[in-house]
């Protein structure tokens, strides 16, 4: 069979053939009549502009800006080759990466067969790479939770399964309706918390929301959200006795507004729910973050919200862009808004810092690092005082294609066409493992760094 | 004079190819042609800067992608201008042939869908790329990505939707799952546990 891409160009090839237009001319004739009407109405606008850049400039004059950060001095990493090599898992992760490889003590899990019928679950010895335990999962196979000597595993529209961890064998599994599909999953002491969401389109069924007993699987609560949603990505966060799950659309228009919803973790009751101002479908792999009896979180909108998690009152938000949520420290929650590491007060919203990266371009992650924040995108890895802002070190480590991970004396990333070892208190390459293609982060467990590359082989890496 | 003979050349070189890809995001020829003219179009109002640009087309494809909505046939009943340009045509030809099953199965996708397939897997553009041209979050792209080449694989195979950048391995002979029971748990059955 031939594969996706040739049929496409064949397909945009006959296309193209048939295509008629009324020519350059024609279009030049239509453009200048445009032009004519398009001057009269620019008048107009920029005296709008006018008006409107004073404000602007004196709310950027309010927020104290730092400079870049300097690029460490490069130096030649050693090249390392991999302690071992297994092949079989997934070549192409079902996204979210979290769900295709997770360490779980001294394994690594990961599914294979990403778009074949026939995805499994694989157990490797972190340390060796030796094969400890395969299941047949189905197709389009994923992780929804690792945990407390358990690990659910299950294909694109179920059913949930639930395995013994440390022997692969199978203890349950939890049937789904026809067409609906499991989104991560959380385990929070004996129960597993899963959202499921109905992706087909046109299809506009409610998620549900299951609290099952993870050791047999038996559910406990079933708490059905509004019609015309998807679950989110990220696993529930459960906190104080409740669960927070968000939505987003479905598909555009399907349903009037997306929601962060609050569930009696005991009984699956809806105590609230926070509208959050997207009526627009958008997906991201973070949970909110939490801290106090505030939750914080992005929207499809491009918005930052915190929400009070006690009533579900909104209590500031953020419109500056998509942001992605490093963590909170000494008060302050630090996002990544388009090109900018910024620092919020937690309370209250207000910018105290905030630190250009990048040019705002590809995938970026950040993370809190103890006093630090590390930051993966746009060609370099870049660590910054989380109090102060001030750039400590940056490294050009190449496009990163998920999270950077501190541990021990390193910090590891995966590049577009390698995986790297930085020194965590100066950012000077100290390793790297070079001709591979990484489709996740890495994991480390049991003193080796793990890496899953496009070709659908694992890497075991020591530190 | 110079920008209009340069504009001239853009519009002869890339029209066809992109009437091409928008056809597999609207899935109708008429809707891809109206699209790529009426970005063309607004490319020729803003051409003394556009051509300027490293790659001018991926401007205009942007803009036509963003109007092959689902709103767009609304749309282009606004556009009396590019009615009467329509009309000025010449005698239409056929629709274009069709790749066996393809548009059916594109057809079945929601345009959203659609556009990361053609911008993913035609252009070869990396997700943040895809995400940054259609104005929307990665894990979006990435949403959209999965359950096309999941639909995509259910109607054209699994080849269809695992992706183009590598051939997965193949695993042996596949297990067939039993039922489901809905709604609750039950016993293992047809597990493959190796230790």
């Amino acid at each position: 069979m031939a594969d996706l891409r040739e049929r496409l160009a064949a397909q945009a090839e006959q296309a193209g053939r048939a295509a008629r237009g009324p020519g350059a001319a024609a279009t030049l004739r239509r453009a200048r009549a445009r032009r004519r009407r398009v001057l009269g109405g620019r008048v107009a606008l920029s005296l709008l502009l006018v008006a409107g850049l004073g404000s602007l400039t004196a709310r950027l004059l309010e927020e104290r800006e730092l400079a870049a950060p300097p690029p460490t001095t490069a130096s030649v990493p050693r090249r390392v080759a991999p302690l071992w090599t297994a092949s079989g898992a997934a070549s192409e992760p079902l996204a979210p990466q979290d769900r295709t490889l997770r360490a779980a003590g001294d394994l690594v899990v990961a599914t294979t067969g990403f778009g074949g019928p026939s995805g499994r679950t694989r157990a490797y010895d972190a340390r060796t790479g030796k094969l400890r335990w395969t299941h047949r999962t189905g197709p389009n196979a994923f992780v929804t939770a690792v945990g407390n000597g358990m690990v659910v595993v299950a294909p694109q529209y179920g059913p949930l399964i639930g395995l013994e961890l440390a022997t692969g064998r199978e203890r349950w599994r939890f049937g789904l309706a026809e067409g609906q599909g499991p989104e991560s999953g959380t385990i929070a002491g004996d129960t597993l918390f899963v959202g499921t969401s109905f992706p087909a389109e046109g299809a506009v069924g409610p998620p549900v929301v299951y609290a099952l007993e993870l050791a047999g699987g038996r559910q406990r609560w079933r708490a059905v959200l509004d019609p015309g949603t998807d679950l989110q990505w990220a696993g529930p966060v459960v906190d104080g006795g409740q669960v927070l799950v968000a939505d987003t659309l479905s598909h555009e228009g399907s349903a009037p507004a997306s929601h962060l919803h609050a569930l009696d973790a005991g009984t699956g009751r809806r105590r609230w729910k926070a509208d959050l101002h997207a009526p627009t479908q958008g997906f991201f792999a973070d949970s909110p973050v939490l801290a106090g009896s505030l939750a914080y979180l992005p929207t499809a909108s491009g918005m930052l919200l915190a929400v009070d998690t006690r009533s579900g009152r909104e209590v500031w938000r953020d419109q500056g862009g998509f942001p992605v949520l490093a963590g909170l420290r000494g008060g302050l929650l630090i996002a990544l808004v388009n090109d900018r590491l910024v620092a919020f007060d937690a309370a209250g919203g207000t910018r105290r810092w905030q630190t250009p990266i990048g040019n705002g371009e590809g995938e970026q992650w950040a993370v809190l690092d103890g006093d630090a924040v590390l930051v993966a995108g746009g060609g370099a890895l870049v660590a910054v005082d989380a109090a102060t802002g001030a750039a400590r070190w940056r490294a050009p480590v190449g496009p990163a294609v998920g999270r950077p991970v501190a541990a021990g004396e390193r910090v590891y990333v995966a590049a577009r066409d390698r995986l790297v070892a930085v020194d965590r208190s100066s950012g000077r390459e100290v390793w790297a493992g070079t001709r591979l293609r990484p489709v996740t982060a890495p994991v480390v467990t049991s003193g080796r760094v793990v890496v899953a590359t496009r070709d659908g082989t694992l890497l075991g890496f020591a530190p | 004079m110079r920008d209009e003979h340069d504009f001239e050349d853009f519009y002869v070189a890339v029209f066809d190819r992109l009437v091409g890809q928008l056809f597999l995001v609207t899935g109708n020829l008429q809707d891809a042609e109206d699209a790529v003219q009426e970005a063309l179009t607004r490319a020729a109002v803003r051409w003394p800067r556009l051509r300027r640009y490293r790659v001018p087309e991926a401007w205009v494809r942007r803009v036509a992608m963003n109007l092959a909505s689902d709103g767009f046939r609304r749309f282009r009943r606004r556009l009396a201008v590019a009615v009467r340009l329509r009309a000025d045509l010449a005698s239409r030809q056929a629709a274009p042939l069709e790749v066996p099953g393809l548009m059916d199965a594109l057809r079945a996708l929601p345009v959203a869908q659609r556009k990361v397939v053609v911008l993913h897997h035609l252009l070869d553009l990396p997700v943040e790329e895809v995400a940054a041209e259609l104005g929307v979050p990665v894990g979006t792209v990435k949403s959209r990505l999965a359950r096309a080449r999941a639909a995509l694989a259910a109607r054209l195979g699994p080849g269809a939707g695992a992706g183009t950048e590598s051939p997965h391995a193949q695993e042996g002979p596949h297990a067939q799952e039993g039922p489901h029971a809905q709604g609750g748990p039950h016993a293992q059955e047809g597990a493959g546990n190796h230790g």
